[in-house]
């Protein structure tokens, strides 16, 4: 299925773990919608409106895409799964959803958990289909954990979805909260993997800084990451990783620089004030080594890649890396090659291939 | 001995080293309960602490980063069943240091959450009339 690549010094296989496929509408969805929904969100927007919706202060100042991604009739970029198969030829690929992503930040909890199924069933039907190296993620709308939960546990039933992805917050609460345990009850039951995706601001979610709101796009870039810092310190504090052990969760989106020195951070405070938090037994960084995956885009620029290096190497980076292309973002063409070229050479098969293998049950090669 | 009370207090007491090596350092009553107290023993300089009936004496600088002991908070150990609970363990009693909040089992000497890390601890024995005597020699960690 996943043929040999060469890139650098490594040849083997490669898992994109991060491709962000698109509709060419988000109102094609609403075929997947009951009738009675269907109606109703006919009714209550068309697909600029529900763009909007999804993430009102992010997605018009994005320039980011590659043009080429663009299948040019006017729809975004990886909306079309021939164009998108052909771009990332050899790789197996997991189709991780792009705009639709935000579907947590709608106020409409309801419409929300509907507009995710409909999402789900269309990834199976239009995707999965067209590909047999695409494997899918089962987006959920958190408003309600409990809703999704019932979300992953239907389509845990179609074997190619191999992961459950959630990038806003519905609720408010950081993901550590207990509020959101079904969620992670469902995935481990279901043998699945919950990606985290940095990004979808807007709507009923919190700003994504923390410093207060922010206005360019530029902006929302560079500080995305703290909402994956914050997923991991909610994670961790509140007992999540304990409550269920099996649990992997992956970040996504934010870069990958930022682990070591919130790591060291995390471990030095965790010494001091543990006792706040006896529930979590283990330290920061085992926590992170045997729970937490990060994928690698948006890959940072280094002056000094050796400096990066032996701060990833100290926080197990080996193991717990992730490739991701991020298609059909501006640098998927450069992605791989980056990798190969800055990372150590022992690094590589892990990173592109075996670490998503022992992450993802479910995938094969 | 003259008395010790205080987080911070130090022991002036005329010391007498018995023929085992061990140095009476005051009576019982003297070192307030859950206060850590410095005491000299010849050159060195120890903290006392008393838990009850228990006596424990250690290094007087934390291993992490030198933050004084004689201001640490003696406290129960916390541990919790199930996320979300607290409860108290029991028969362990920790030190916080007052720098970095650096917690150590005082019976093991061992840091709660990094065992490569210990503090020096003393022999300490109670004579049957409540003198306090401390053995200048360190005592081999985990004993």
């Amino acid at each position: 299925m996943s043929g040999e690549l060469a890139i650098g010094e490594y040849s083997g296989p490669i898992i994109d773990c991060s491709v962000h496929n698109e509709a060419a509408q988000l109102t094609d969805l609403f075929g997947y919608l009951s009738p009675q929904r269907r109606e109703y969100a006919e009714r209550w927007t068309d697909a600029r409106g529900l763009e909007a919706l999804l993430a009102p202060e992010y997605r018009p100042l994005s320039p980011i895409e590659d043009p080429d991604a663009q299948p040019g009739d006017g729809a975004p970029a990886a909306a079309d799964p021939q164009r998108l198969s052909k771009a990332l030829s050899g790789a197996r690929i997991i189709l991780n959803h792009g705009r639709l992503l935000s579907l947590s930040g709608l106020a409409h909890w309801e419409l929300a958990d509907a507009l995710a199924r409909a999402a789900n069933d269309w990834l199976v039907e239009r995707w999965l289909s067209a590909d047999e190296r695409f494997a899918g993620s089962i987006m959920v709308a958190n408003q309600v954990p409990e809703q999704a939960a019932r979300e992953i546990r239907r389509m845990a039933k179609e074997p190619r979805m191999v992961q459950v992805a959630m990038c806003a917050n519905g609720i408010g609460h950081a993901f550590g909260h207990p509020l959101f345990d079904p969620i992670y009850e469902g995935a481990v039951e279901c043998g699945l993997p919950v990606a985290i995706h940095a990004g979808a601001h807007g709507g009923v979610n919190p700003s994504p800084t923390g410093g207060g709101r922010v206005s360019f796009y530029i902006e929302h870039e560079v500080l995305s990451l703290q909402v994956l810092m914050t997923a991991l310190a909610s994670l961790i504090a509140g007992g999540a990783l304990e409550r269920f052990p099996e649990l992997k969760i992956i970040f996504q989106g934010g870069g990958v620089a930022w682990v070591p020195g919130f790591l060291w951070r995390y471990e030095a405070d965790y010494m001091g004030v543990h006792r706040e938090i006896p529930w979590a037994r283990h330290r920061p960084l085992e926590y992170f080594r045997s729970n937490i995956r990060v994928s690698t885009e948006s890959l940072e620029y280094a002056a000094g890649d050796g400096q990066l290096i032996n701060a990833l190497a100290d926080v197990g980076a080996e193991e717990t890396l992730l490739y991701s292309s991020d298609y059909p973002r501006i640098r998927w063409r450069q992605a791989a090659t980056e990798i190969a070229a800055r990372f150590p050479a022992p690094w590589l098969a892990g990173i592109f291939c075996q670490n998503a293998l022992t992450t993802f049950p479910r995938l094969t090669l | 001995m003259s008395s010790v009370g205080g987080e911070a207090a130090e022991s002036a007491a005329p010391q007498a080293s018995s023929e085992d090596g061990f140095i009476d350092v005051g009576a019982i009553g003297d070192f307030g309960d859950r206060s850590p107290t410095r005491v000299k023993l010849g050159s060195t300089e120890v903290v006392v602490l008393r838990w009850g009936e228990e006596v424990f004496a250690f290094s007087k600088r934390c291993p992490h980063q030198g933050g004084p002991l004689c201001k640490a908070r003696a406290m129960e150990s916390l541990i919790s069943p199930q996320s979300g609970e607290l409860d108290v363990e029991d028969d362990r009693r920790v030190i916080a240091c007052p720098w970095h909040g650096w917690a150590f089992d005082l019976r093991e000497g061992r840091a709660v959450l990094d065992a490569r890390m210990g503090l020096r601890m003393y022999p300490v024995q109670v004579s049957s009339t409540g003198r306090v005597l401390i053995h200048p020699r360190r005592r081999k960690q985990g004993t």
